[in-house]
C-alpha cells in the first residue's frame, strides 16, 4: 500500500472519529449563559437539567417537588427541550410543570425555538403550564414572545401572560389542547412558508387587547380545527391574503387587514347511511353567491363526515355571515347507490350552522 | 338543726321554681322557627346587614335574609359564568354555573346558559335536559324552546324541531330568529325504486314535510 493511500485512511479514519465525536457531543443537552441568555443545546434537556448546567439558582431554578421552575433570563433554544412528562400521552400522568419567566417589566421575555443550518430546536410542552411574571404593575401593551423558528410542540398545555406565540416561516408547530391566554397583542400570530405545516386542534386562543389569532402572510390556506378564538379588537384577523379555514371553531369576529384575504368557516357533519360503500354528494343550494361541492363514500358503519361550509368571509364588509351575499349553505345532500347512479336519497335546504350536525337517512 | 333545715328546702324550692319559671312555654307566644338544614349550613356576610344593635336581631329576618344572601351568590356565580362562556372558557363558565344552581335552583338564566355552555362543550344530551328543565320551571320560556329546536335540528330530528318552533313562535310571534329557523327546516326524501335515475321532483314547504320519512 502507498504512503498517499495510507495517508488517505488514516485522514478518513480521523473524520469518522470527529463526525462521531460530534454526534456523540449533540446527543447530550447542555445549558449556558450567553449574552444574556439561557442557550439551550444537545437533546434531552430538561427543567432539571437546566437548572443543573445553570448552577445558580439567580438565573434559573428548579423546586422538584413542587414541579416549578424559574427563569431570570430569557430563554434561547437551539437544541430540545422537554418540559412536562413524556408519560402524559398515555401512561401515569404526572402533575402539571410550571415555567415561570421572571422578568423586571412587561414586553421583555424572549423565547426562542432557532433553527439554522442543520439545527433545528425543539421546545416539547406537556402538561404544562409556561407563565411570564413581571414585578411591576405596568399596561403590557409590548407582549412578551414565544418566537418559533424551529419546532414547538404543545399538548394539554397553558402559555399565558401575555406571551404571544409568533410562528415564523419554516417552522413546524402542533398545538393540542392548549391554551394560550392572557394577552395583549395577539395570541397566535402566523407567518407562514408554502407547503409549510401548523396542525392545531382543540386549542383555546384569546388576547385580552386585539386578536384571537392573527394570520400574516400564508400562501396556502391553513386550516385550524375544533378551537376557540377571542380578542377584544376581533376574533380573527386576517392581516395578508392568505386563507384560514376555521372547521368547528368558535369565533364571533373576524376583521382583515387588507383587501384580499379569505376567512372560511366550516363544520363537519356526520352522514348516516343504512349501509357501507355509498356515496354521499353535497353540494350547494342553487343561487348560492358561493357554492362547493363535498363528496365521499360511507364507511364500513355507514357513515361519511363531510366538512362543509357555512360561509365565507371576505373584505370590505362581508366578515360575517350575511345571506345572499357569502353564504355558501345551505346545501343539498344526495346519496347515491354504489353505481354512483341510483339515487337513493335526498335532502335539501340543509344550513350547516354549528358544531356536532348530524343527518339520517333511513 | 331544724331552722337550718328549713332554709336550705326553701333555697332549693325557690332555685326550683325560678328554673321552671324561666323554662315554661308561652302558651303559643314562642317563636319557632323552621330551618332547612340546607340553608343553616349556609353562612355568608354577603350583603348581610345587621338588624338593631346589640341582641336585637329577628331569627327569622336572619334565615329571609340568609336565603336572599344565597340568592345574591348564585346570581353572582351566574354573572361570572356569563364573563366566562363570553371569552370562551366553557369549562369554568360551566363550573360557575353549576354552583349558581346549587345555590339556587330556580335561577333560570344559570340553568339557560348552563344548557348554552353544555352545547359549546359538545355534551347535547347534558344540553337537552337542562333545557327541558328550563321549560318545567318556566314555560313560557322562548330562547328554550328555540334551543331544543336548534339541538333538534343538529341531530337530524326535523319535525320535532319545527315542533318545538311552533310552540315558540305562539309564546312570542315575532321572534325572528324561530321564524328564520323554522324557513329553513330540511326536507328529506327516500327515493322509490327506479325513481332515482330520473330527475326528482323537488318538494317543498309542507308539501315537503309530508315527504319527511323517519
Amino acid at each position: 500500500m502507498s504512503g498517499t493511500a495510507i495517508m488517505k485512511r488514516k485522514m478518513t479514519t480521523v473524520l469518522i472519529a470527529l463526525a462521531l465525536a460530534l454526534a456523540a457531543g449533540g446527543a447530550f443537552g447542555e445549558a449556558y449563559l450567553r449574552n444574556d441568555r439561557i442557550v439551550v443545546e444537545g437533546k434531552g434537556n430538561s427543567l432539571a437539567s437546566v437548572a443543573r448546567d445553570m448552577a445558580d439558582p439567580e438565573i434559573f431554578s428548579f423546586d422538584p417537588e413542587r414541579n416549578v421552575a424559574l427563569a431570570n433570563r430569557n430563554l434561547l433554544i437551539k437544541g430540545s427541550l422537554l418540559i412536562g412528562s413524556e408519560e402524559a400521552d398515555g401512561g401515569a400522568v404526572s402533575s402539571v410543570q410550571l415555567l415561570e419567566m421572571n422578568v423586571s417589566r412587561c414586553g421583555v421575555v424572549r423565547i426562542e425555538v432557532a433553527s439554522s443550518l442543520g439545527e433545528v430546536g425543539e421546545l416539547h410542552l406537556r402538561r404544562t403550564k409556561l407563565v411570564a411574571i413581571h414585578e411591576t404593575d405596568d399596561k403590557c401593551s409590548d407582549p412578551n414572545l414565544l418566537i418559533v423558528r424551529g419546532k414547538l410542540l404543545a399538548h394539554d398545555s397553558e402559555i399565558s401572560g401575555n406571551i404571544e406565540c409568533v410562528v415564523e416561516p419554516g417552522a413546524s408547530v402542533q398545538l393540542f389542547g392548549s391554551t394560550l391566554s392572557y394577552n395583549q397583542n395577539a395570541a397566535l400570530t402566523c407567518e407562514l412558508l408554502e407547503g409549510q405545516r401548523l396542525d392545531v386542534f382543540n386549542c383555546v386562543f384569546i388576547d385580552n387587547a386585539n386578536y384571537g389569532i392573527r394570520l400574516g402572510s400564508c400562501p396556502e390556506p391553513l386550516e385550524i380545527r375544533d378551537s376557540v378564538f377571542r380578542g377584544l379588537a376581533a376574533d380573527v384577523f386576517n392581516a395578508g391574503r392568505g386563507e384560514l379555514i376555521l372547521t368547528d371553531c368558535d369565533f364571533r369576529t373576524v376583521k382583515f387587514g387588507s383587501l384580499s384575504g379569505k376567512v372560511i368557516r366550516k363544520w363537519s357533519v356526520i352522514v348516516r347511511v343504512p349501509e357501507p360503500g355509498l356515496h354521499i354528494v353535497a353540494q350547494s343550494a342553487k343561487g348560492n353567491p358561493q357554492r362547493e361541492v363535498v363528496r365521499g363514500p360511507s364507511d364500513e358503519n355507514g357513515v361519511c363526515r363531510l366538512d362543509l361550509t357555512e360561509y365565507v368571509a371576505f373584505p370590505p364588509r362581508a366578515q360575517e355571515f350575511i345571506e345572499g351575499v357569502n353564504n355558501v349553505t345551505p346545501h343539498h345532500i344526495s346519496v347515491y347507490d354504489k353505481d354512483r347512479k341510483t339515487l337513493l336519497y335526498e335532502i335539501e335546504n340543509f344550513h350547516v350552522f354549528m358544531k356536532g350536525q348530524r343527518v339520517r337517512f333511513r | 338543726m331544724i331552722f337550718r333545715l328549713a332554709t336550705y328546702i326553701f333555697i332549693a324550692a325557690l332555685i326550683i321554681g325560678a328554673a321552671l319559671l324561666l323554662n315554661r312555654e308561652d302558651g303559643g307566644q314562642s317563636l319557632r322557627i323552621d330551618v332547612n338544614p340546607e340553608e343553616a349550613s349556609f353562612c355568608g356576610p354577603h350583603r348581610h346587614e345587621f338588624l338593631g344593635p346589640g341582641c336585637e336581631c329577628d331569627p327569622e329576618a336572619e334565615i329571609k335574609q340568609a336565603i336572599a344572601d344565597r340568592k345574591d351568590y348564585s346570581s353572582t356565580h351566574s354573572d361570572l359564568a356569563e364573563g366566562f362562556y363570553a371569552r370562551g372558557r366553557y369549562e369554568l363558565a360551566k363550573s360557575c354555573y353549576e354552583r349558581a344552581l346549587e345555590l339556587d335552583e330556580a335561577n333560570r338564566q344559570a340553568r339557560y346558559g348552563l344548557s348554552l355552555t353544555l352545547v359549546r362543550l359538545g355534551d347535547l344530551t347534558a344540553a337537552r335536559q337542562e333545557l327541558e328543565r328550563t321549560i318545567e320551571t318556566d314555560r313560557r320560556f322562548v330562547g328554550a324552546y328555540v334551543s331544543l329546536a336548534v339541538l333538534d335540528y343538529a341531530e337530524g330530528n326535523y319535525p320535532m324541531a319545527r315542533e318545538r318552533l311552533q310552540a315558540a313562535l305562539r309564546i312570542s310571534p315575532s321572534n325572528r330568529y324561530a321564524k328564520r329557523l323554522i324557513n329553513s327546516i330540511p326536507v328529506i326524501r327516500k327515493l322509490d325504486a327506479g325513481e332515482g335515475v330520473q330527475p326528482t321532483k323537488r318538494l317543498r314547504g309542507d308539501a315537503g314535510l309530508k315527504a319527511v320519512k323517519g
